[in-house]
């Protein structure tokens, strides 16, 4: 797995979310509240939020989520990315699901970003992933973390 | 100049293999043509008209003699036995095949080059004053910060899909002569009580919506640089327009919101990032500092009598400039002149160069914004041997900062974004203008040719800027005058109707004949213009002509 130039910004998290939350093979999961329903009533321990969303107000709420579901909306569209970190920076430490249309060139990068679970585009085996997240051997800033378990759930 | 590290060449090597196999994958029909556009794009390759175009990145414009062999090597194997050099700075292959692409990214890697990030919507290479570290107005050397810079955005997980382009200059002296106002974040450097902070210029950028940066910070300490660099690209990233890609630039953002909604963005992420793992240690930055220590400098170089040659004389004056260390002098090569385009320059001549650098410049050598090569650190008493050899290839034309030492980008015969072909009307003025002692007279003076409003030619702010337009399918071009780089960035004003290409040369001689008639001695063409106005340009030119 990738190797630190420089110091990493938090610590790998240890992976108790190996079985947590599979979705099934659908890009969404209904019985998963949206952003919007999770705020007018966050009695679920999970949530889906799409690229296009603002996630500001889940400041503080954080450690009611163990997982989170972001619904890429388009390859070139990269605030899914920024979203991850964004999520990881405030604490958050479940598992963090990318599914729809992010680019399987993208998983490393998106990895790096705080995701550590992949609903898979067609056609991506697992093995395929693996190696595109292998990728690159070396990285030069810190990142939210590049060291923990993957989970793939294939479409 | 910084030497690459293990770790630097492992992402190299990690890199050519990666875009090896997405090329692979494109060939079998793997990836659609629209999958791998952003892949080859973030490794500079451009499908072009032509050919592909492959764009090799030179860090803020440093190199060594070793890559620049390469380079001549490298264009004689994969292309056509010349190069481009770039207003970023970069160098240019303009008719690669892309099966070859990975090959030449192996053999730039065994270089310590690459062509990371050269294009696509992500940070582009960081560039800065080809003057850096010998400049005698320099506060602080740039080149450190750059470096920094490099490191931080090089294949940077979060930033490489943005709503578009970014590009970042560096400015380490009280003459700004890295275009800091023209570019998304420009950085200049300031030295108070023994520290180094930087004063940040946001949204400013050429295209079709030129906009002069915005202070956004005076001061931010060194150590934060990149936190708070890291702050303005999350912000971009997560705000910045998707839905039009000409108002997708940071600059169009930073309009809309105001900047100081904008900087309350900036430093609601800056409060979560700053003093975390991108704090710069006072380690690091020596380190980094110890990268670019100066080459050594003779002290003890006697007064050097220069040899009495008008020709020579002018070209000292001209295309040599000051430098911090006494007894040197930094030299600008023109890449400019009849029969080739702005900035091409040959494998013969790269090699050539490369063998002036071992000799005499202490083996590194320098691209610059003006689309030239300099040569850093030679002897004063080299000199007159060194433009003798220049000379014998070509490379003698002292006409470094003027009317013909224009910017241009390579237009309608190569580009397929262009409107304008703008290399037949850089031709046409260099044949029109190639008087040297005319030239000479003529004093500083900037000339932009863009072939679109994309502004890769940076028309907006040459003191004359020529833009191509297209007008029901035949190309015209429209000229603007008062622009201007530096310390007083400004953006040109439009003159008036466009010309065809053909009256172009001829235009621009009334241009010059209302400066020459109305300068006062020692004026140059842009205080007679600051003084007199644009009216009386306007009438020269359109005086008995019918729009």
């Amino acid at each position: 797995m990738p190797t630190h130039v420089t110091s990493n910004k938090a610590a790998p998290i240890s992976a108790d979310t190996e079985h947590c939350g599979l979705a099934a093979n659908d890009a969404v999961n209904p019985s998963i509240p949206s952003l919007g329903e999770w705020l007018t009533q966050p009695n679920d321990s999970r949530l889906r939020v799409t690229t296009a969303d603002d996630i500001g107000p889940l400041e503080g709420l954080i450690p009611s989520i163990n997982y989170v579901e972001v619904d890429f909306l388009d390859p070139n569209d990269g605030r899914g990315f920024t979203l991850g970190r964004q999520l990881r920076d405030m604490g958050f430490t479940g598992e963090l699901r990318a599914t729809g249309a992010y680019a399987e060139d993208q998983l490393q990068y998106l990895h790096r970003c705080g995701f550590d679970s992949f609903l898979l585009p067609p056609k991506i085996d697992t093995e395929t992933a693996s190696e595109l997240l292998r990728g690159i051997s070396v990285t030069l800033q810190p990142s939210t973390f590049s060291e923990r378990k993957v989970i793939f759930n294939e479409r | 100049m910084y030497h690459y590290q293990a770790a630097d060449r492992q992402l190299l090597l990690d890199r050519a293999n990666q875009f090896k196999d997405q090329t692979r994958r494109f060939l079998n029909g793997e990836l659609s043509d629209e999958a791998f556009r952003p892949l080859r794009l973030q490794n500079g390759l451009y499908f072009q008209r032509q050919a592909p175009m492959l764009r090799i990145a030179v860090p803020y414009g440093l190199m060594n003699t070793a890559q620049v062999r390469q380079i001549a090597a490298i264009s004689r194997r994969f292309d056509k036995g010349y190069t481009h050099v770039s207003t970023r700075q970069n160098f240019q292959l303009n008719w690669p095949s892309l099966e070859y692409v990975p090959e030449i990214l192996e053999e730039l890697a065994q270089v310590d080059m690459h062509c990371i990030q050269t294009s696509g919507n992500c940070i582009r290479n960081t560039t800065t004053d080809a003057l850096a570290g010998v400049a005698h107005d320099e506060v602080i050397d740039p080149r450190p910060i750059c470096e920094l810079i490099r490191q931080w955005s090089t294949l940077h997980p979060e930033f490489a899909y943005l709503p578009r382009k970014f590009k970042m200059a560096v400015s380490g002296s009280a003459n700004d002569r890295a275009a800091i106002y023209a570019h998304d974040i420009g950085i200049a450097l300031r030295e108070q009580a023994g520290e180094i902070g930087c004063r940040i210029l946001v949204g400013g950028g050429l295209g079709r919506t030129p906009v002069i940066g915005t202070e956004l910070a005076p001061w931010i300490p060194v150590k934060d640089l990149l936190s708070y660099l890291e702050a303005i690209l999350r912000v971009y990233n997560a705000l910045g327009r998707r839905d039009n890609k000409y108002k997708a630039r940071i600059k169009i953002l930073v309009r809309a919101m105001g900047i100081d909604a904008f900087r309350e963005a900036v430093d609601r992420e800056w409060t979560g990032l700053k003093d975390g793992d991108y704090t710069l240690t006072s380690e690091r930055l020596l380190a980094l500092q110890e990268s670019f220590t100066p080459p050594p400098y003779k002290t003890d170089l006697p007064i050097t009598e220069m040899p009495v040659n008008p020709i020579f004389s002018r070209w000292l004056a001209r295309n040599t400039h000051q430098h911090k260390q006494p007894g040197y002098r930094a030299v600008t090569v023109v890449l400019k002149g009849h029969g080739n385009a702005p900035g091409d320059v040959t494998a013969d001549q790269l090699e050539f160069l490369a063998d002036l650098a071992d000799d005499l410049s202490f083996g590194e050598l320098r691209t610059s914004h003006e689309q030239n090569i300099v040569l850093a650190d030679v002897e004063e008493r080299a000199l007159y041997r060194l433009w003798e050899s220049l000379q014998r290839h070509g490379l003698a034309g002292a006409h470094a900062g003027s009317l013909t030492d224009l910017i241009s980008c390579p237009g309608g015969d190569f580009c397929s974004l262009a409107n304008a072909r703008s290399l037949p009307v850089a031709e046409a003025i260099h044949q029109r203008f190639d008087d040297a002692d005319y030239l000479f007279d003529l004093g500083p003076l900037d000339l932009n040719i863009s072939g679109c409003m994309n502004a890769c030619g940076h028309h907006h702010i040459g003191h004359i800027g020529i833009l191509g337009v297209d007008k029901k399918g035949k190309e015209f071009f429209q000229v603007s005058i008062g622009g201007r780089q530096g310390n007083g960035t400004a953006i040109g004003k439009i003159l008036g109707p466009s010309f065809s290409a053909i009256d172009i040369p001829e235009v621009i001689e009334k241009l010059l004949d209302t400066y020459i008639g109305n300068r006062w001695t020692e004026e140059t063409f842009i205080e007679t213009y600051d003084r007199i106005g644009i009216t009386p340009f306007k009438e020269a030119v359109y005086a008995n002509t019918r729009h």
